[in-house]
């Protein structure tokens, strides 16, 4: 009989970079010739995704199967996966603080103190821990945690490198200067900020210019108003929510990308950082959380700055050639370590653990 | 302001050309005007419960009610052509003016309509809540 690795889910989205990171691992578990299939909440599988995972209820492991949880949330998923009979393993994705969505979302804060709260018991309950950065790791570790590996998020160019959809080209005929944003909106990622520093950018630096943000709304949709309602106050129409994209759409976003810029407060890793090096997009974010080690010495980052020195950051690596260069130099050297990466191999590695 | 680059730390020539610049920008006459934090879209922020995020977005929304069409910006670069196509931008704003304020008032009544609705749902709801809380201590009680 072959052996099966099984992952079950909270949630199931395209776009979702958990969601890519369970589909990334079911490709390479079933290349190896291992048996593997997706589980998930069906309340929270968006409607692209349905029919690419199994209903969790249906969810049955044996005693000699491994069964993988992505864990991010509180959800039904978790308690599906600690009742298994199979080895467990966790993957740690990070908790968002749920101090930033206070005010927005009662119930995500709910979810996420929930999270915090069981990870402890989730921990001592299963049979290995990965971390999807050494940040995440240490987290971990600071909790009491011993067998913690480290198994950085998936990045698969082929994937990744799609036709760009003509019509967002269509939608941007005027070149413009574009700033561009990617990630789901949450408050953790300060798009306010990233915002006002446009505001600066906008008004006094180049005209020409215009801010893309790209990511689902879904998640807290009375940030995105407070989102709207601050770019409408700055009178800043430029200030495009293009909210969820497509592969192909998102393809189409990076080739349109001047630099790519993040004022985020909290990232476990931050898969769209790997996407604008691969891209090679100027890269300029803020040193906090998995971000310096997703960028492991690429790119441009800063720590504190406010709008004005932001919009100024901007300005410097847009018009100063030798800055540029030397920032599209460091992503190169970068997307050659994690392009030289042998996941199958490291997967194969930590599973033989376990079997 | 620490910067790094490509790994290395280049707060110095780089943090040091982002002073002057900044300098340069805050006396900029183009410099954007952050409304107060009071009337802000960033006071919602500061709800630390969804209850407390939706009264004051009621109250931002009343605050805001009004749509100003005086300081319409007409944007003109250098040159006699863009400055004669700004003259004519100009021009026909002040011919269509009248017609977008008559849009703007109806587009404002609108929007207070809506507010009033969201203020009347909200305490009709709180209200309901409030009953029902007293139907259940009461029954908790008898039992």
């Amino acid at each position: 009989m072959s052996r099966r690795v099984d992952q079950v889910l909270a949630g199931f989205a395209e776009g979702d970079a958990i969601s890519n990171a369970a589909v990334s691992l079911q490709s390479i578990v079933r290349a190896s010739g291992a048996q593997s299939d997706i589980y998930v909440d069906t309340n929270h599988v968006s409607p692209d995704m349905q029919g690419r995972g199994q209903p969790l209820h249906e969810y049955s492991g044996n005693a000699g199967d491994i069964v993988i949880h992505h864990y991010s949330i509180a959800s039904p998923a978790v308690d599906t996966f600690l009742a298994s009979p199979s080895k467990k393993v966790l993957v740690y994705h990070n908790i968002t603080p749920a101090d930033y969505f206070r005010g927005y979302d009662d119930r995500v804060v709910g979810q996420l103190e929930e999270a915090r709260a069981r990870l402890v018991e989730v921990m001592a309950a299963v049979d290995t821990v990965w971390a999807v950065s050494d940040f995440n790791a240490d987290e971990l570790r600071s909790l009491g945690a011993e067998n913690v590996d480290v198994f950085p998020l998936l990045f698969s160019a082929e994937q990744f490198d799609l036709e760009p959809d003509p019509e967002i080209f269509a939608k941007f005929t005027v070149p413009l200067t574009n700033l561009l944003f990617v990630g789901r909106m949450a408050p953790n990622k300060r798009i306010e900020d990233l915002i006002m520093a446009f505001a600066w950018y906008h008004r006094v630096i180049n005209r020409r210019s215009r801010l893309l943000i790209v990511g689902s709304e879904r998640s807290a949709p009375r940030y995105y108003l407070m989102l709207r309602m601050l770019a409408n106050e700055l009178d800043l129409p430029n200030v495009c929510f293009e909210r969820f994209a497509s592969p192909e759409g998102l393809s189409a976003y990076y080739e349109l990308a001047d630099a790519f810029v993040t004022a985020s407060d909290h990232e476990g890793y931050c898969l769209p950082l790997i996407e604008s090096m691969h891209r090679e997009v100027p890269v300029i974010a803020k040193s906090r959380g998995g971000m310096p080690e997703a960028l492991g010495g690429g790119g441009l980052m800063y720590d504190d700055a406010s709008p004005e020195e932001l919009a100024q950051l901007i300005h410097l690596v847009l018009s100063e050639p030798g800055l540029k260069q030397g920032i599209l130099e460091s992503q190169a050297k970068r997307m050659q370590q994690i392009e030289s990466r042998d996941a199958a191999g490291e997967l194969e590695a930590l599973l033989a653990k376990l079997w | 302001m620490k910067i790094v680059v490509g790994g290395e730390d280049r707060s110095d020539v780089v943090g040091g050309m982002v002073t002057k610049g900044v300098e340069r920008m805050r006396r900029h006459p183009d410099a954007p005007e952050f409304v107060h934090s009071t009337y802000s879209a960033l006071a919602l922020c500061e709800a630390t419960t969804t209850s407390a995020y939706l009264h004051r977005l009621i109250d931002l929304i009343r605050k805001r009610s009004e749509l100003s069409t005086i300081p319409a910006r007409v944007p003109h670069g250098q040159g006699l052509v863009t400055t004669i196509k700004a003259q004519i931008r100009w021009l026909m704003w002040r011919v269509l003016r009248y017609q977008h304020d008559r849009m703007a008032f109806q587009q404002n009544v609108i929007n207070t309509q809506m507010t009033s609705a969201l203020e009347f749902l909200v305490e009709e709801q709180s209200r309901e809540i409030a009953e029902l809380r007293a139907r259940l201590d009461a029954r908790e009680g008898n039992a």
